[in-house]
């Protein structure tokens, strides 16, 4: 039923916990290994940093709750475990017509992931962050047992839980808000831009009516920093089915790390062409919505060492100070950056979660010593522009940086600790933000 | 449409066959002992393939257990049950060497209450001359050892009376059909590193249907994965004095 402790790594291959797991099928088994001491629930294990695994803790496996429990299409409210991978999800919806919202960039994550991180998608500058799709959930704490916490009931519990880093309890099912599907279909423009400032000028004019919005740059160009492309996302018409992807895992890493200032050069010149071949083109919902299914090999390439990604968000206001700045910090460090890109952000900041009225900027890189002094520099401007960081991405980040960072820090600690003073839900990520 | 009785559906291979039977339009009867669970699937089996799934839950092992009442209930629900599928069983921690106090709730189990089943669902099958009933059985049960002494018994003795039901019911249409499972993919296999690869609930799912789809006459016992079959029919001829030492 246990594991033995084994060393289980994040997603980014830079944090590894040497854990206990353990997989229960029946809500008996479940509560009894909630009961048993330390734990912290445990989704498709696609958090970048160890977030689902603690040393002390028993990780519980979440991923054969996995059922669709009730589908009311006159109220657009699909109720669901929290094990249920949001790309079945998305295929059993797209089947009636409807869709979620707010998604990430791979199917494999777990509904429970996504409200543990309140993550974003390519939406976020309409639709907002994934808690605002969470109509109720269902909380299982072994000192306050089953609690169904809504907007009216326990409204404070309900909002700690979203973005609560899993802290505050399993979740077990959740009742999620869904959307008419518009067409089965989305049509992908690729607009070149000429620089990061340029990309937001463009993606602030196309806002408008637009369903999913984001863009590519390549910082690695000597000339031209930050050229790339702006994707502008709309959903069509169209008579073709839902087509069912293979699923490969993308937690393989390959033998040797690829990615180095040559071939990241190579490669995003080439997506680059690729793009202005495109134009653009037709894309069916599911590879539209998770554009990552497939890019597997991007991952097993960075090797054993594994990647870093530093992901923020800054103030409108503040966008072309931090790029006037990105730039001599991105050439000082001379790390090859195998991705960077913009989403569109609007909302208000909530204790830890990923949220904010903004841009939002994304950057990839292999994981070495020049990576952690690039990540530094980005902390000093993020702090210095008034800026977010998106804790489910980075393995890195400690107590008092965030303390700088989230305004929200110092209620979410007091809230957790007034709820749960015993401290029953651990993981590596809780001990490093030692809250 | 065919309608099929799942019992032991909450869990592994029972859970597995929900989903694959439900895929397959199949209407169901879904068993197990705790409502929750078997409530989780019935809605999600109802919802994703739009099949009618009764949850009925039902503790096969309790001494007073029904299976008359019971059968008599699936047939009620469903009209008439083409076929029962019986993957409940479980291995018991307390059941290792001599332990006298395991042998009675582990029989219950994995002998008693599939066996009930079997002949319950059997006769009214017969009497409708169609029908199959699918008992799933372990590779312990040909290769009995320290752990898992009682649930080796219990299998094995499942799996005699399955080829006594199978001869006593052939001439009346009805079909007894013995999976012998190997390593699965289940809460009690989680986690332990086992000496050979392990298969998921779903191929298992998929092998059985398979069967059953292709008809009658081919021989009551199916081995998953099939090379079982080799490893079990090894152990059976291993001398004493080898077969106590094998470590696995």
């Amino acid at each position: 039923m246990l594991s033995d402790a084994t060393a289980i790594t994040s997603f980014d291959g830079t944090e590894s916990v040497v854990a206990r797991l353990a997989r229960p099928e029946r809500y008996r088994d479940l509560e009894a290994l909630v009961a048993r001491g330390p734990a912290i629930a445990r989704g498709a294990g696609l958090s970048y940093c160890a977030a689902s695994v603690g040393q002390s803790a028993l990780g519980i496996d979440m991923t054969r709750f996995d059922r669709l429990l009730a589908f009311d299409e006159q109220a657009g409210l699909v109720t669901v475990e929290a094990g249920l991978r949001v790309g079945p999800l998305t295929q059993f919806l797209a089947s009636r017509g409807y869709f979620l919202p707010v998604l990430p960039g791979y199917p494999a994550i777990t509904v429970g992931g996504c409200l543990a991180f309140d993550v974003h998608g390519k939406s976020q500058h309409h639709s907002g962050n994934f808690s605002e799709s969470v109509a109720s959930l269902e909380l299982l704490h072994p000192a306050h047992g089953r609690l169904e916490l809504s907007a009216e009931r326990r409204p404070d519990l309900f909002d700690l839980t979203l973005g609560g880093l899993g802290l505050t309890g399993v979740v077990t099912r959740a009742t999620l808000r869904v959307r008419k599907l518009p067409g089965h279909a989305m049509q992908v423009e690729a607009v070149p831009c000429r620089s990061l400032g340029d990309a937001v000028d463009i993606m602030r004019t196309r806002a408008e009516g637009v369903d999913a919005l984001y863009s590519w740059h390549d910082l690695n160009r000597t000339s031209g920093f930050g050229r790339g492309v702006v994707f502008v996302e709309r959903f069509i018409e169209h008579g073709g089915k839902p087509v069912p992807t293979v699923q490969r895992d993308p937690r393989r890493r390959g033998r040797f790390a690829l990615w180095n200032a040559v071939t990241t050069r190579s490669a995003l010149a080439a997506y680059a062409l690729l793009q202005r071949w495109r134009g653009r083109r037709t894309l069916g919902v599911h590879q539209a919505m998770f554009p990552i299914e497939g890019l597997e090999g991007y991952y097993a390439a960075f090797g054993r060492r594994g990647f870093r990604e530093y992901q923020l968000i800054v103030p409108f206001s503040n966008w072309d100070g931090l790029v006037r700045e990105l730039e001599p910090c991105v050439r000082r460090n001379r790390v090859p950056i195998t991705l960077a890109s913009l989403k569109l952000f609007r909302g208000a900041a909530r204790h830890l979660s990923f949220a904010g009225e903004g841009v939002c900027l994304a950057v990839d890189v292999p994981a070495n010593e020049r990576a952690l002094s690039l990540f530094s520099a980005l902390d000093e401007l993020v702090v210095k522009f008034g800026g977010s960081i998106n804790l489910s991405k980075d393995s890195r980040a400690g107590r008092e940086l965030c303390r700088q960072i989230f305004p929200g820090f110092a209620g979410f600690a007091t809230a957790l600790t007034a709820f749960d003073p015993k401290r029953h839900f651990q993981s590596r990520l809780r001990e490093r933000l030692d809250v | 449409m065919s309608s099929t009785v799942i019992v032991g559906a909450s869990s592994g291979v029972g859970r597995a066959l929900v989903r694959a039977c439900s895929a397959a339009g199949q209407h169901l009867v879904i068993t197990a002992r705790d409502p929750v669970d078997l409530e989780a699937s019935a809605a999600d089996a109802r919802l994703r393939h739009r099949v009618a799934c009764t949850p009925v839950a039902e503790d096969i092992a309790r001494p007073d257990f029904s299976a008359d009442a019971f059968a008599d209930r699936c047939f009620a629900e469903l009209g008439t049950v083409e076929s029962v599928l019986v993957p409940a069983g479980g291995v018991s921690d307390d059941d290792i060497g001599a332990n006298p106090t395991a042998i009675d709730p582990v029989h219950a189990t994995n002998f008693l209450g599939p066996a009930r089943l079997a002949a319950a669902f059997g006769r009214r099958m017969a009497e409708r001359r169609r029908g199959t009933i699918v008992l799933f059985s372990s590779i312990a049960a040909a290769a009995p050892r320290t752990r898992n002494v009682a649930y080796s018994a219990a299998k094995a003795a499942l799996e005699t009376y399955a080829r006594g039901l199978r001869h006593a019911l052939s001439s009346s249409g009805v079909e007894v059909l013995v999976v012998v499972l190997g390593y699965v993919d289940t809460p009690q296999s989680f986690g332990q590193k086992l000496k050979f690869p392990v298969a998921s609930p779903e191929s298992v799912a998929r092998a059985v249907l398979k069967r059953l789809g292709r008809g009658r006459g081919r021989g009551g016992r199916l081995h998953y994965p099939g090379f079982w079959w080799w490893i079990t029919t090894i152990l059976v001829y291993t001398p004493w004095w080898l077969y106590r030492r094998l470590k696995f």
